[in-house]
């Protein structure tokens, strides 16, 4: 298998990106069929690629790109099983998504920025997935943060867009900060970032703590992990395709993918800490989902309570569940993202699923993919979600009770708001106009749903439609047997059907009339307002106080007396004393000064 | 004639120059300073003679030749500028020259 | 009076040889266009006087031409009046640059204050002659005759502006300085020539540099020689400008027209550095052992007095004579490190590279002050020996590109980097280093840090600070603008170039 391909898989996206940037920014349809065409053509390069790959096969290329002083720049790629996965859902789930946006942003005036802008992300996520070492993967990782930035803040002119793309990239940097001084750390430990030279060394001296921590920085900062969660659910002012690719399907995914990539530079203690704040943030994130009404941040929680499991996994040491998992839920949450938009779109871009409503049977094929990608997201046996949640689970169960606790009331609060999400939003009654005037969306819209939703959210649990070289990593298909993890997999749906019930009782939202008070504590952003306190309360002060001190110590001391002062008497002085401006100074100066050099000369000082 | 050496020829335009700049140092009139300067050029002259004298070589007194040529441009543009300064500001005392400083 | 008649059969036989004069074209070009000069201001209609400065600048291209084209030859020239080597190609080229920058400075500020154009190329082509010349003198005759004429036509610059009182002021304070200054160097010449004449053998001539040093060898000690060494180096210590000699320098430059002021600054700077090493590798080089201790102490109190002086001075123009003083100063340190590594070394070696090291500083330095002094002498100002700090302000808003070439400008003389100035000064400082001469390294990384103060503070002046509103700014005429902003430019493009040089070698 020749590697290049993957220089067309790599290449192709920014070629359609800089056409569409440079060329076709007036010509939204002309850049949205090159864009489309060329996320299909990635994709099916990208199959072609894995279906010529061998299970456990190793694709490897490498080049280098310059010096700099005497240190070589190389850039590789290093196509093992994990990112043979990670490559079939980006390009596959993409392209999809791609041809969704066709459909969803008909009526935008700005198409060619926003497909410049997926082809350039499809570039930056594919560098990740591509890249084989950590100095290549890191620029691609700031590219997909500068590809998130612009996505987001697609409808700028909105005054909730930009402060959202602000506060994905801010959360977003401070996390790098982590991942590149851990890269640093790499470079001065091992003296190599390339992971088939980092693996070789960490084996034969395992890799400082701190070493993982920093790394784990650059994955809480993309995979929006506790405490640097808060900007994805803000994330979703972006257009909705733009939620499913980066928000759900791929870029969060990247953070996984990259712990993965480098798990044997993870320490115990960093496991540790991974397990127990993923495991915790699963369950909160989770319960948190059922005190939204926009139907997108409900399903940003949902996200992150995922993102949440994963994390955990990894956590386990179990990167091949973790990834299964980022692989399972990319398809069914990019189906709920993509169903949520053909609703918002059918809704004439109404979000609040309160004024939603009985749009089972205007939505049909929508209501389908949805209801599908939904069971596979409570872990209904047999669908792709149940493979990798019940493993997952099962391996908990295994390792820590209390972190397999936390999971398991993960899992209950999953069933929970997917229930109200159905019920709210397709059953019962239309509670506004909007929603009795719903519409079933284009076949650009629903065919990646049908794909997507009836198709990979099913079956991808038991690897049908996965690459080979792929699935050959991961573990093996479960055969259901009645665990820990299906007991509570089980019970955690029959609540969910109890909850069914639940929500029908009111035309509102039934927990807020029950309980409004823990209604409110789970809608309200904890770590939002710590922040708020934390930049309110402690870091205002203190820069005042510095920018005092800078005031009257930089500007005053510094700047009017040792700047200004000082060298303005030097001046004064020296001018008085070497020439007093007169005539006859000078040539006294003249003339003691032929006397001193003749002095110097004859040795008489 | 033969009672004179070097040395005291050396003496004499050393002395001469001496004088040259002292009033060089001294005096505030700005046509005596000049003249001053032009008194330390024949010092040298006087110099160059008696070296070429004694030495038994022609070059010095070939050099007094251009020393005096380039003595007389020196003296026709000097003598300009003092007069023109003299007619735009009617001083001629080197200490009143006072268009220039640091203000 | 019979061995006198032979030492003139001597002298005759330094007839010119076949090629003489054909070594010298450029200068005879350049000296044959300043009398053309006079003759078309005669002739000439009022109409067609343009031609007198377009035909002087393409004289001066083409004698940049010809020295350029002159390459490597080298030789002693008229009977060993003049000695030609690579390095005085380089130096004619200098001092031809230095005149076609203050002919474009000088043009049109010339015409706009009443004063001869003609005239003032004229003198300007007379004086570059002469200097060139002087760069490649090896005769006490030729040294002399052309050092004094071109201070002569400097004199004439200075005092210019004959209606202006400033102008005529620094006329005279630099023709009392340089009067003095001249006797010195005579006599310290007379006194070596004499000594040399004491001590060489019939026939030879002991105005020769290449005698004088002979006689030195072994005479260095006597104390006549030493004083004259000691004049010789007072008398071109007034030239560079370099302490304690420099006491006219803040008044001539602020009063003399602001193209002589960077004719003075650059040619005439250049030309004192020209003569000490003609002096110091010529007839003193047997001294050299005595010398850099003397260099050193000049060159540290120059960077010491320059620097400071230069300190809260509220003037550009003098403050920028002040920068002037401590620029004299690194130079003189680039020459007191070429003079130690000579005495100790005596190969060549790292010595073979500080000369060039000098003329490079040189170079930046003639680029930087006529980015700085083109871009005073295109700006309006009520009289041209008052242009205090804060005329400046707001500059960048009333003449972006003007603005832009001074700051550029400033930022090489202050050698900040990638300008060539922060190139040649830390070529400098190696040939510092490298003559393990750590005092003078000290004392020139502290001016360099001293002088960005005021150096800053007249950049700050024309970019930071804004100007009072309601003055509708005179246009500026596009030559007197691109001068300027292209020198700043070129300084720029010169370091980059010679970081990529670097990287590269």
């Amino acid at each position: 298998m020749d590697a290049h391909l993957l220089h067309w898989i790599l290449l192709l996206p920014l070629g359609s990106a800089a056409a569409c940037g440079l060329l076709l920014r007036r010509r939204g349809a002309a850049a949205g069929i090159l864009s489309i065409a060329t996320a299909f053509a990635v994709a099916g390069l990208a199959l072609a690629v894995l279906a010529g790959l061998a299970p456990g096969q190793t694709l490897a290329w490498q080049a280098e790109i310059g010096r700099l002083g005497g240190v070589p720049i190389r850039v590789g790629y290093l196509l093992d099983g994990h990112a043979a996965l990670m490559l079939f859902v980006v390009t596959f789930v993409g392209a999809w998504i791609h041809l969704f946006s066709w459909g969803y942003m008909r009526d935008d005036g700005a198409r060619g920025r926003f497909f410049g802008g997926l082809s350039l992300f499809m570039f930056a996520i594919l560098g990740i997935v591509l890249a084989d070492g950590l100095l290549m993967t890191f620029a691609f990782w700031e590219l997909v943060g500068f590809c998130s930035y612009l996505l987001i803040s697609h409808y700028f002119d909105t005054d909730f867009a930009p402060p959202a793309a602000n506060k994905a990239f801010i959360a977003n940097r401070v996390g790098d900060l982590g991942f590149i001084l851990g890269i640093a750390m790499c470079l001065a430990t091992y003296g190599a970032a390339d992971f088939a030279s980092l693996k070789a060394a960490a084996a034969a001296k395992p890799a400082p703590a701190l070493l993982g921590f920093l790394l784990l920085c650059g994955f809480i900062g993309k995979s929006a992990q506790f405490p640097l969660h808060v900007w994805l659910t803000d994330a979703m002012a972006g257009p909705t395709p733009v939620s499913a690719l980066i928000h759900a399907a791929t870029m969060v995914a990247a953070g996984v993918f990259l712990m993965a990539r480098v798990d044997f530079l993870l320490a115990p203690e960093v496991l540790q800490l991974c397990l127990w704040s993923g495991a915790a943030m699963a369950a909160l994130a989770g319960l948190c989902a059922l005190a939204q009404t926009d139907i997108k941040k409900s399903l940003a929680y949902s996200t992150l309570a995922h993102l949440g499991v994963m994390g955990a996994a990894l956590g386990l040491g179990r990167a091949d569940l973790a990834l299964l998992h980022m692989a399972m839920h990319a398809f069914f949450k990019a189906t709920l993202f993509l169903g949520a938009g053909s609703v918002i779109h059918g809704c004439h871009h109404g979000q609040d699923m309160l004024r939603m409503g009985g749009l089972a049977s205007r939505m049909r094929l929508t209501f389908a993919a949805f209801l599908a990608a939904t069971l596979s997201n409570c872990a209904l046996p047999f669908l792709a979600g149940w493979y990798s949640k019940d493993a997952i689970l099962e391996a908990a169960h295994g390792s820590s009770i209390g972190a397999f606790a936390l999971l398991a009331l993960a899992a209950v609060a999953t069933c929970l708001y997917s229930a109200r999400m159905i019920r709210l939003v397709f059953l019962g009654e239309a509670r506004s106009e909007e929603a009795r005037a719903a519409h079933e969306s284009p076949w650009t819209m629903t065919l990646p749903l049908v794909v997507l939703g009836l198709g990979y959210s099913i079956i991808a649990g038991t690897y049908l439609g996965l690459p080979a070289a792929a699935v050959h990593v991961l573990p093996k298909p479960m055969a259901f047997h009645l665990g820990a993890a299906s007991a509570v997999g089980l019970a955690a749906l029959l609540l969910g059907l109890g909850a069914l019930r639940f929500y029908g009782r009111s035309s509102g939202d039934a927990l807020r009339d029950a309980a409004p008070g823990a209604y409110r504590a789970l809608e309200r952003r904890w770590m939002d307002d710590a922040y708020g306190w934390w930049i309110d309360r402690v870091q205002q002060p203190a820069i005042e106080v510095l920018a005092f001190l800078d005031l009257a110590l930089v500007n005053g001391l510094a700047g009017k007396v040792l700047a200004g002062g000082i060298p303005a008497l030097l001046g004064a002085a020296s001018r008085r004393l070497f020439h007093a401006g007169s005539v006859r100074a000078n040539a006294a100066w003249f003339t003691a000064g032929a006397a001193l050099i003749a002095a110097l000369l004859l040795g008489a000082l | 004639m033969e009672s004179t050496t070097l040395a005291h020829h050396l003496l004499l335009a050393a002395l001469v120059f001496c004088a040259g700049l002292t009033g060089v140092l001294v005096r505030r009139n700005l046509l005596v300073t000049y003249m001053c300067l032009e008194l330390m050029l024949a010092a040298t002259m006087l110099a160059l003679v008696a070296f070429s004298r004694f030495n038994g070589t022609m070059d010095g007194a070939v050099l007094v030749f251009f020393v005096i040529t380039v003595a007389a441009a020196e003296v026709a543009v000097g003598l300009a500028l003092i007069v023109a300064l003299f007619r735009r500001t009617g001083a001629v005392g080197s200490d009143r020259l006072d268009s220039l400083a640091d203000r | 009076m019979t061995h006198a008649l032979a030492a003139l059969d001597a002298f005759k036989s330094a007839a010119p040889q076949a090629g003489d004069w054909a070594s010298i074209l450029p200068e005879i070009l350049v000296a044959g266009l300043g009398v053309f000069a006079l003759l078309q201001a005669l002739t000439l209609p009022a109409s067609g006087r343009w031609l007198i400065p377009a035909v002087a600048r393409v004289g001066l291209l083409l004698a940049g031409f010809l020295a350029y084209q002159a390459g490597e030859s080298e030789g002693a020239r008229f009977g060993g009046l003049l000695q030609q080597d690579a390095s005085t190609h380089l130096w004619r080229q200098l001092f031809l640059l230095c005149a076609l920058l203050t002919s474009l400075v000088g043009g049109r500020f010339f015409r706009q204050r009443g004063a001869d154009e003609a005239e003032f190329h004229h003198i300007l082509l007379l004086v570059t002659a002469s200097l060139m010349m002087l760069a490649q003198s090896s005769h006490v005759v030729t040294f002399f005759v052309a050092l004094e004429t071109a201070t002569v036509g400097l004199y004439v610059l200075c005092g210019f502006l004959r209606r202006s009182a400033a102008s005529l002021e620094a006329g005279v304070r630099y023709l009392v300085a340089g009067g003095l200054s001249s006797a010195l160097l005579l006599m310290g010449f007379v006194l070596l020539h004499g000594v040399a004449g004491m001590h060489l053998p019939k026939g030879a001539d002991p105005l020769q540099f290449a005698s004088i040093a002979a006689a030195l060898l072994g005479h260095g000690g006597e104390p006549l020689a030493l004083v004259g060494a000691a004049l010789v180096l007072a008398g071109l210590g007034f030239k560079l400008g370099a302490f304690p000699f420099h006491g006219w320098v803040p008044d001539v430059y602020q009063g003399a027209p602001t193209p002589t002021t960077a004719l003075l600054a650059t040619a005439s700077k250049s030309a004192g550095v020209v003569g000490l090493v003609l002096v110091v590798s010529g007839p003193l080089a047997p001294l050299a052992a005595k010398l850099s201790p003397v260099l050193a102490v000049l060159a540290g109190g120059s960077l010491l007095a320059g620097n400071l002086a230069a300190l809260g001075s509220s003037d550009t123009k003098r403050a920028l004579a002040l920068s002037g003083v401590s620029h004299a100063g690194f130079l003189l340190a680039g020459i007191a490190g070429l003079v130690t590594l000579r005495s100790q070394e005596g190969v060549f070696g790292a010595a073979d590279i500080a000369l060039p090291i000098v003329l490079a500083y040189l170079l930046a330095y003639v680029l930087g002050t006529f980015a700085t002094m083109g871009a005073l002498a295109a700006l309006p100002a009520e009289s041209d020996e008052r242009r205090p700090l804060v005329a400046l302000r707001g500059l960048i808003r009333r003449s972006p590109s003007l603005a832009a070439g001074l700051t550029l400008g400033i930022g090489s003389l202050a050698g900040i980097p990638p300008s060539i100035g922060f190139f040649a000064k830390v070529l400098i400082l190696w040939v510092l280093v490298s003559a393990e001469a750590w005092t003078l390294l000290a004392l020139a990384v502290v001016s360099v840090a001293v002088s960005i103060h005021y150096y800053f503070s007249i950049i700050r002046e024309a970019t930071v600070r804004t100007a009072p509103d309601g003055e509708v700014p005179p246009r500026i005429p596009l030559l007197d603008r691109a001068l300027p902003l292209g020198l700043g430019i070129l300084t720029v493009l010169l370091g980059l170039g010679s970081l990529i040089k670097a990287a590269l070698g």
